[in-house]
């Protein structure tokens, strides 16, 4: 008993690097995080006639510092002057949305959009489409 | 009446000075009476129509603004958060910031497409029915409830602008508006829905039947004009109602001040008009005062003392040379009249002394034939030359004034019958038909000098016969009301119309087939006009020309 009480202390450690998501309702199709990127840089907008709606977490969130760190990878600089250029070219960033609950709820709510979250803020009724862990 | 005004220019004058004086005032004081009411209720209404649609306008613009705020913040990004049923409370910070702005009694709503209260400025307010969210479904963005007006605005997300997630709406409490509407004790401005017979602020109580878009009337007290509002009430109407009393407060009081100040106003215009007119007038009434002195006194030596340099002056200035030359010429006439009464005086004792001895010739002394023919040539002309200075004498008499004139009642019409009676015997001489005639005379006595009347009298009746070979002699005698006229109509020789101006002259004839026939020294008829000019008349001679004979009338004028 001991021994899994060690091993499960062990194991919480080790996982204490944080796991995270990119979730969405879609269940029809499955995405590459290369779409997924796309999809958040507004490069991809339909596919199989779903109109996708990316949501983001505020730029001061760290969860949106991972996932542009490691599904977009593109720096905060680069993407802002990114986003810069499409803004003359008339599109507008993914809808941000202030915490992760509202996120998943507009996610949940919203056919086709697209969000990421903590693993453990998971919910039953989104769907997954990419993990990824920041260590 | 009228004589009054013919008989004195000082009361002309007053007469018009107080119509020119009273005619403005008493057009104006009728004007203010009858008209001014009317324009001043006019210009009230015209300003209320102002203030009405100063007032609508203000709460127009409040409305579309609220109704402009309402769309921009539909479509703020952050609607978006609908869709995740506003978990993060941005919109209801939003809501309730906008709500504080506004500090007016009204709450922003944001409902999603099912009409579920997403998130309100007040947090209390979250029962959907509260809000007859059924109207929604009107195109016109605005519904009413009572004294609720609701705007709201279809919100579509962001990313896809042709996606509907919900509405914004705005309730609004029309009391709201209490803050454009006066709310003052004599003018009351406030609004009212037929429809739902609701009143928004403190309204006059009035029973208005409203007929068309806009109208004016006069209800009790009130003085109202009503208007029907444009865009979003465009159900409602506003009321101005005014206090009559308040309004025309003013005007009342200048009438009051008026009728006070009326009869100051009167006197003040007599007053002026009879001291102005008597100012004019003064120099002549002075006139007057020194002509009738000097008629009376005959003392031409007096003079005007005007200093005045207008037209008045120059007339005194005028009438003072008149007066000195006058006067020089009475003073050589009567050195005339004078020289002429002596010399006539003396003439006439040693004229009486030839036609005494003459006559003592004829009827004492044995004269031959010739001589008596020289004798009684030289008693004729004595007697011509004696009756002749008997008429100088009376003419110098009466131009010096020294008749005497002895004024007394007479019975004119027995007067006349004695001249008649007296004449009679002349025309029958000449087989003239001589009749008197006095039916139309009916003036039991009348004043004047009967010595003088019947001298007139026989000179005209005298004459008539003289100058009428056949035919007659009319003697009429009759009156009006205040003159009295002897009329002398005969078939005689007549007078030449160019001769006419001769007849009054003195010593002058009328040359004619029986003027060298007759005896006559020329002063009978021009002694005659004299003498009837100082008992106050006036002979008339006429004549349709010569054989055509003669109508001459003596007029002599009644006095009291």
């Amino acid at each position: 008993m001991k021994v899994k009480v060690l091993l499960l202390i062990f194991l919480s450690l080790s996982l204490s690097a944080q796991e995270y998501a990119v979730v969405s309702n879609i269940t029809v199709c499955k995405l590459s995080p290369k779409q997924i990127k796309a999809i958040f840089l507004k490069k991809l907008t339909h596919l199989d006639g779903i109109h996708f709606v990316p949501v983001n977490l505020p730029s001061s969130s760290k969860i949106r510092g991972e996932f542009e760190k490691k599904v977009l990878k593109i720096g905060k600089k680069r993407l802002k002057s990114y986003w810069v250029k499409q803004h003359y070219l008339g599109k507008r960033p993914p809808v941000i949305m202030k915490s992760q609950k509202s996120a998943i709820k507009f996610t949940q709510n919203v056919l086709g959009s697209l969000t990421y979250v903590k693993v453990q803020n998971l919910d039953s009724r989104l769907n997954v489409l990419y993990r990824w862990r920041d260590k | 009446m009228l004589d009054f005004l013919k008989k004195s220019l000082a009361n002309r004058l007053l007469f018009s000075f107080l119509f020119i004086g009273f005619l403005p005032f008493v057009i104006f004081l009728v004007y203010t009476l009858v008209l001014s009411e009317t324009q001043i209720v006019k210009k009230l209404i015209a300003d209320q129509y102002h203030q009405v649609s100063v007032i609508d306008k203000l709460i127009d613009t409040h409305l579309n603004s609220l109704s402009k705020e309402v769309s921009f913040l539909s479509r703020l990004e952050i609607m978006d958060d609908i869709l995740a049923e506003d978990i993060d409370k941005r919109i209801s910070r939003l809501l309730k910031q906008k709500k504080d702005d506004y500090a007016l009694d009204l709450d922003f709503f944001v409902l999603n497409n099912d009409k579920e209260i997403i998130s309100s400025s007040d947090t209390k307010k979250i029962d959907k029915h509260s809000l007859h969210v059924e109207e929604l479904f009107s195109d016109d963005g605005k519904y009413f409830s009572l004294n609720k007006l609701y705007i709201y605005h279809k919100i579509y997300a962001s990313f896809d602008t042709s996606k509907h997630i919900g509405y914004l709406l705005v309730e609004y409490n029309l009391d709201n508006l209490n803050i454009y509407l006066s709310h003052e004790d004599n003018a009351k401005a406030y609004m009212y829905n037929p429809n739902t017979k609701l009143f928004i602020a403190e309204h006059a109580n009035l029973q208005i039947y409203i007929k068309s878009k806009k109208g004016s009337l006069s209800v009790g007290k009130y003085l109202v004009v009503y208007e029907k509002m444009g865009n979003i009430l465009d159900d409602w109407y506003i009321f101005y109602a005014l206090e009559k009393k308040t309004a025309l407060e003013f005007f009342y009081n200048f009438i009051l001040f008026m009728l006070y100040l009326s009869p100051f106003i009167l006197v003040l215009i007599v007053f002026i008009s009879w001291k102005f007119s008597r100012y004019i007038v003064k120099p002549i009434k002075d006139l007057t005062i020194l002509t009738d002195d000097i008629v009376h006194s005959k003392d031409y030596s007096k003079y005007l003392d005007m200093v005045c340099e207008d037209e008045i002056g120059k007339l005194a200035h005028s009438f003072n040379i008149l007066l000195n030359k006058t006067d020089k010429t009475i003073n050589a006439s009567e050195a005339k009249t004078a020289f002429i009464s002596n010399m006539s005086h003396e003439l006439k004792t040693p004229l009486n002394a030839i036609i005494g001895f003459s006559q003592y010739l004829i009827s004492y002394e044995k004269l031959s034939d010739e001589q008596l023919d020289i004798v009684s040539n030289i008693e004729n002309s004595s007697q011509y030359l004696l009756e002749m200075i008997h008429g100088i004498l009376d003419i110098a008499k009466i131009e010096a004034g020294k008749v005497d004139i002895n004024l007394q009642d007479i019975d004119i019409s027995s007067t006349c019958r004695e001249c008649f009676t007296m004449l009679e015997p002349l025309a029958q001489d000449k087989d003239l038909k001589f009749e008197f005639i006095d039916k139309d005379y009916n003036f039991k006595a009348f004043k004047t000098d009967e010595k003088i009347f019947k001298q007139i009298l026989i000179n005209i009746l005298s004459n008539a016969i003289k100058y009428t070979q056949s035919g007659s002699v009319t003697f009429e005698l009759y009156n009006t009301k205040d003159k009295l006229y002897v009329r002398v109509l005969d078939t005689g020789i007549g007078i030449k119309e160019q001769e006419m101006d001769k007849l009054f002259k003195e010593f002058s004839r009328i040359e004619n087939k029986l003027s060298s026939k007759q005896k006559g020294t020329g002063l009978g008829l021009s002694l005659s006009k004299k003498l009837s000019n100082a008992i106050d008349g006036d002979i008339v001679i006429q004549s349709d020309g010569i054989n055509l004979g003669t109508e001459v009338i003596f007029v002599l004028r009644k006095r009291d």
